[in-house]
């Protein structure tokens, strides 16, 4: 089905009436506490250009950063279509200091003005900007991770596989939050999935706009890592996953965790319970015993 | 002086083995690496005594450590465990029953090619000398492997509830990988964090025995115990 902007429109349309927050309401006021961390670093903001789009790496520095530090790659999520927000600068400087070193938090190009591959490429590109930097940023490129939620946790997981075919870089650690890990099967067949948490249309929707209709694209292993072979999967870094148990992709990531820990790979996993979907840069239940374990994980994950 | 993190150990051997030197050099490094106390259970094995013998006589001693703690200098936030193979079964079903009782708060539990299905083996075609350890672990009746402190792996969900973080080391080729990344993966579902590591070139054993990838095992093992505090 070719896609117009009449498509293009209805998908956001979809969007809109299955929203859990009502548009008038806006984006929550997190509190002066949260968004004081941004105090904690010295904010950069540099841009670069892939498939022809441009996209933003905002540089958060933790004041309190050592010499020779782990940068961590942050990729925020919002199904591909959402863009950055405030919440991912404040989380990303949380971080950054608890790390004690520099976080590049994307704001890649969504899928409302370009799809796939272009958010995946400029991940990528962002990656090794990263590692060719680190040496000028102070960082150690033995200590170079990635992260990502949701959308960029599908994002992070296809990059970390391609890197691993490529051996472009090597990451010491990948983060990944709730990630969608299988946009082949229709949600439909998800395993424990709760409609009210996300209802099949608005994940359909989410795909649509980022594949437009491409199932090739959809099936390929970097943008469905669950259906890497083995042989693929014991290449990638130690990997920390966390699941949600309001998130209906939590089996699906815990079965990527249990095949990652089958071909060798270092894998700590953790379903948080009690709390949904988007909890940890959304600051939701339990986010600061999350980030309390990826800030653990990062520092002592070291090539 | 500062107060010292205190780590117990259970050996493996079918329940049938008991403590050796193999298991004495094991401790040894670990205390040192870990810069306190080791503490190895030599429990009674299944020929005196089938279970539950050995399981209570290791939480006794468990629980015993963390009432010496104070008097050794030890950090009651650091009280780990750690069994391998029949010893994994041990720290598994120790860690199981003090989240459900509250009698003591682990830091962590290392669970190393752990012999969590001791039912298995005495079905037909099960392995015969693995069935040879759990029939004289539950002295002939079966119905007692499949007790979850016998065989974790039959543990229900809410006996997985509220379990100190774990680390579960498994080796390639040994039998039990399987049944212990599934185990793992439960704990994780249940909402414990849990760290699993295959060594895939090593064979079953191989940790304490200086086998395969020995040192890695150990040094895994010991970072472990050493980011570990409550």
């Amino acid at each position: 089905m070719p896609f117009s902007e009449q498509r293009k429109k209805e998908l956001f349309e979809v969007l809109e009436r299955t929203a859990r927050r009502s548009p008038i309401a806006g984006l929550p006021a997190y509190p002066q506490e949260y968004q004081d961390y941004r105090k904690l670093c010295e904010e950069e903001v540099l841009t670069r250009t892939v498939d022809g789009y441009p996209y933003t790496l905002y540089m958060h520095r933790a004041k309190s950063r050592t010499e020779n530090c782990p940068i961590h790659i942050y990729i925020h999520g919002g199904g591909f279509v959402y863009p950055h927000a405030d919440c991912d600068s404040m989380f990303s400087s949380y971080l950054a200091d608890r790390i004690g070193g520099i976080v590049v938090d994307l704001d890649y190009t969504t899928s409302g003005t370009a799809p796939w591959p272009v958010a995946f490429d400029q991940c990528y590109d962002a990656a090794r900007y990263t590692f060719a930097q680190c040496a000028d940023w102070g960082g150690d490129e033995n200590r170079i991770s990635a992260g990502g939620y949701s959308a960029g946790g599908t994002l992070v997981a296809g990059m970390a596989l391609k890197a691993a075919d490529t051996g472009d870089f090597r990451l010491c650690l990948q983060v990944l939050g709730y990630p969608l890990l299988d946009s082949v099967n229709s949600p439909v067949y998800k395993k424990g999935a709760y409609p009210r948490i996300l209802p099949l249309d608005r994940e359909l929707a989410f795909s649509e706009l980022y594949f437009r209709g491409d199932t090739e694209a959809a099936a390929s292993v970097y943008s469905s890592p669950c259906y890497a072979a083995d042989e693929q999967l014991k290449k990638l870094p130690r990997t920390l996953i966390l699941s949600a148990e309001g998130c209906n992709f939590r089996f699906e990531n815990e079965e990527y965790a249990g095949r990652l820990a089958s071909v060798g790979v270092e894998v700590t996993v953790k379903r948080f319970l009690d709390t949904c979907h988007g909890f940890i840069p959304h600051f939701g239940n339990h986010w600061r015993a999350a980030a309390e374990l990826i800030a653990r994980r990062i520092g002592s994950a070291k090539n | 002086m500062e107060k010292c993190p205190i780590h117990v150990n259970m050996h493996g051997g079918g329940f049938v083995h008991e403590q050796d030197h193999d298991d004495d050099l094991y401790c040894a490094r670990i205390a040192a690496g870990i810069r306190g106390i080791v503490v190895d259970i030599d429990y009674a094995t299944s020929w005196e005594h089938p279970f539950p013998c050995a399981f209570e006589q290791s939480y006794a001693v468990v629980q015993w450590v963390f009432e010496q703690c104070e008097a050794w200098g030890g950090d009651p936030k650091r009280i780990s465990i750690g069994g391998h193979s029949a010893g994994g079964c041990l720290a598994a079903a120790i860690a199981m029953r003090a989240s459900a009782t509250k009698d003591f708060a682990l830091c962590l539990q290392v669970l190393d090619y752990a012999a969590l299905d001791n039912y298995k083996s005495v079905l037909p075609g099960g392995n015969e000398r693995s069935g040879a350890f759990s029939k004289l672990y539950a002295d002939g009746d079966d119905r007692v492997l499949q007790l979850p402190f016998c065989s974790p792996i039959f543990a229900t969900d809410d006996m997985l509830k509220e379990l100190p973080p774990a680390l579960v080391i498994n080796a390639g080729s040994c039998p039990f990988k399987k049944d212990n990344e599934q185990y793992a993966l439960r704990m994780a579902a249940m909402g414990n964090e849990v760290t699993i590591q295959c060594f895939m070139d090593s064979p079953h054993g191989f940790t304490v025995r200086l086998a395969g990838e020995w040192q890695q095992a150990q040094e895994r093992i010991l970072r472990a115990i050493n980011e570990a505090s409550l």
